[in-house]
């Protein structure tokens, strides 16, 4: 083997780059960059239907996911998904128990605003007007408003409320209006002086920030906020699926020895048949990268790894290995070694097509439930078919 | 010495080999005839697809009275052991789709105080609309890759050979999985699909060898390429077993199990039915 010529073919050069790329993205020295599904970090999956199908999907599952981080839940994904008969909504909850989120999803959410402690209107008595909404640019600063009908009986508390408050000099009364979900305090807004014993139907909540990003980011919860009280359906819960942290833990740990192990025995097949530890060396060499590149395209596209995805990127790895044995016996058999490469090439693109065909209906199914799969043997036989093959194909030369 | 020996019984008897696949073909049927006598329906459907809640609980121990508890409501309560020790390493029981994930979380947790346990719950009508998607795209997963390996191999008869005999796999091992109790779902249908892509490689490599190449007997240029398509074989079975005995999760087992038989019938189906049929059709043409 002659390392020196084997590092000038591009084909090697290319694949070690990509490797490079995919060790860059994925940080292995900080913990690696990836999104483990819930059934490895423990976790549960609820699916939901809308007991009205005819309300966007997007408003519940923004305010459904906004609703949860207002709660200050981070690592939850609400999607909306749809299967043949109705569209669904989706919240994968890694590291919580279902318990935790079902009481959240079944929670109130209670919007409350108060004035001086005294209760001025809830949820009920706020309707967002959603095409009335602003975001304006003033000087460097970033500012929206949120235009909300109060129902008579809170316009009224409100009269009485500020009847009682004075102006400040500033052009707004001394007290604020504040604003609380499920007693928690949220937001307080300042309250215009001229509204003061003023019976006012309709509002605006005002806000901003001195960037665009965070300005959208305020106005976006403040509206689920104000909605919150009125998500337009119930939701009913159609899936439960939980995972002990501990077990999916141990899956994947068990997993990894596995795919450990089952490389050694590919190893020791392979070594009984070529008894030339280079073609070895260069298959699990193979393997491994395979595996790094698809950890980093998963890591790249934030795509989350359940087992199911697991299991796809050991398969597409496994299929990687048969096909360098069929390149190895093409190349070893001699001849014409243009001829040879090109029959090798036809086997591994007809393999690749076939895949991609079984692999690209999957994806829809069960409201996702096999997508990690799907998306991830896609992904690992792409990797191989475009970088690890031709890459390999290119050192073989070298090695037999 | 032992290669010419089997070479010249091959070249003999290859045609006789076709009763093999046709054999294991008539099994697979029968076991499927089996199942829809039985039940009326082919496949045990996981509640993925049937609708119902599973809840695994991890316990070696299950105290008194437990199990009659779960029963007289009429959840079935099933113990698992642990292959190696035959120790109870869990029980797992399962309600039908007309109790609410709830109600069977409550009394689990009476039950098995402080236990691990994991939980599934599918409505009804969630499972039959999975089904429903299922069945859909896996028509469309065979409606696509007859077209690719249509448009890959102008010729029929290798068109043919290829669909069949990934069809087979796939018919085959749906069947026998069966048999080893593992249920239609999600994830074993992904592996069902998959097994499709998997006998493609080794039959293009045959089909490849017998008509691509002009040099020489056909026959022995098949006898050749079994040698590849066995280092394959032998490096699938590998690592599959070191995944099934190892893995402790459940899902990738399942996948391991439809993948290992698959992976068996291949060689059947590929060496004594495809094979066959491409060598008795070039045979035929000389």
């Amino acid at each position: 083997m002659n390392v020196d010529r084997l590092l000038r073919k591009w084909r090697v050069m290319f694949l070690l780059i990509v490797i490079a790329l995919s060790v860059y993205q994925l940080r292995p020295w900080a913990g690696l960059n990836l999104h483990w599904g819930f059934d490895i970090q423990g976790g549960s999956r609820i699916i939901l239907r809308p007991t009205n199908q005819s309300v966007s999907l997007e408003d519940v599952t923004s305010v459904l996911q906004n609703r949860l981080n207002v709660y200050g839940l981070r690592d939850i994904r609400v999607r909306g998904a749809s299967d043949l008969q109705s569209s669904l909504v989706v919240v994968e909850a890694a590291g919580l128990s279902e318990e935790d989120v079902q009481s959240l999803l079944a929670s109130e959410g209670f919007f409350e605003g108060k004035i001086n402690n005294v209760t001025i209107f809830t949820g009920d008595d706020v309707r967002v007007d959603k095409a009335g909404i602003r975001l304006q640019k003033k000087g460097n600063f970033y500012s929206y408003s949120i235009p909300v009908m109060l129902s008579p009986e809170a316009a009224r508390k409100f009269a009485k409320a500020t009847e009682a408050l004075f102006p400040t000099g500033s052009g707004y009364l001394d007290k604020t209006l504040d604003l609380f979900i499920d007693g928690q305090p949220i937001d307080s807004l300042q309250i215009s002086s001229d509204l003061r014993g003023r019976e006012v139907p309709n509002a605006q909540v005002t806000g901003g920030a001195e960037t665009r990003d965070e300005a959208v980011k305020r106005l976006n919860r403040m509206t689920a906020i104000l909605m919150t009280g009125s998500i337009p359906t119930k939701l009913e819960i159609e899936s439960i699926q939980r995972v002990s942290p501990i077990l999916g833990s141990e899956f994947l740990r068990t997993t990894a020895i596995a795919a450990l192990v089952a490389a050694a025995l590919v190893a020791a097949v392979l070594y009984a048949r070529y008894r030339n530890p280079d073609v070895v060396g260069a298959i699990l060499f193979m393997s491994l990268s395979e595996l790094i590149i698809t950890l980093g395209v998963a890591s790249f596209i934030n795509w989350e790894l359940d087992l199911s995805a697991i299991a796809g990127l050991v398969i597409a790895i496994g299929t990687g290995v048969d096909q360098e044995i069929i390149m190895t016996d093409e190349i070893l058999r001699g001849g014409s070694g243009k001829q040879r490469t090109k029959e090798a090439m036809f086997v591994i693109m007809a393999t690749f097509g076939t895949m991609m065909a079984a692999m690209l209906p999957l994806a829809w199914i069960g409201a996702g439930a096999v997508r990690g799969f799907a998306v991830t043997t896609g992904i690992g036989i792409a990797v191989g078919y475009l970088v690890t093959r031709p890459s390999y194909l290119a050192a073989l030369d070298e090695l037999v | 010495m032992l290669y010419e020996r089997f070479y010249a019984w091959y070249s003999k008897n290859y045609r006789a080999l076709i009763l093999i696949p046709a054999i294991v073909f008539l099994s697979a049927a029968f076991i499927f005839y089996n199942n829809w006598q039985a039940a009326g329906e082919f496949f045990p459907k996981d509640i993925d697809l049937s609708g119902g809640t599973v809840v695994s609980v991890y316990t070696s121990v299950v105290p008194e009275g437990v199990k009659e508890r779960f029963e007289s409501r009429g959840f079935s309560f099933r113990e698992i052991h642990s292959y190696e020790t035959g120790e109870l390493i869990a029980v797992s029981i399962e309600a039908g789709p007309g109790f609410s994930p709830q109600e069977v979380a409550l009394l689990v947790n009476s039950s098995f105080p402080g236990k691990e346990y994991d939980m599934k719950s599918v409505g009804p009508a969630m499972g039959e609309s999975f089904m429903r998607g299922a069945t859909r795209s896996v028509v469309w997963a065979f409606l696509l890759m007859g077209v690719i390996l249509a448009l890959i191999f102008r010729q029929p008869i290798v068109a043919f050979t290829v669909i069949l005999s990934g069809f087979l796999n796939v018919f085959e091992a749906a069947a026998y999985m069966t048999l080893l109790g593992v249920k239609l779902a999600p994830h074993t249908i992904g592996a069902l699909l998959m097994l499709m892509g998997w006998s493609v490689d080794s039959e293009v490599l045959f089909d490849t060898k017998i008509l691509k190449e002009i040099e020489g007997d056909p026959k022995r240029r098949a006898v050749g390429a079994m040698k590849t398509a066995m280092t394959m074989s032998m490096s699938i079975f590998a690592s599959l077993s070191a995944l099934y005995f190892i893995s402790a999760s459940p899902l990738i087992k399942e996948m391991v199990i439809v993948l290992l038989l698959g992976s068996f019938f291949d060689i059947i189906n590929t060496w004594f039915q495809s094979l066959s049929m491409v060598l008795w059709y070039t045979e035929g043409r000389k």
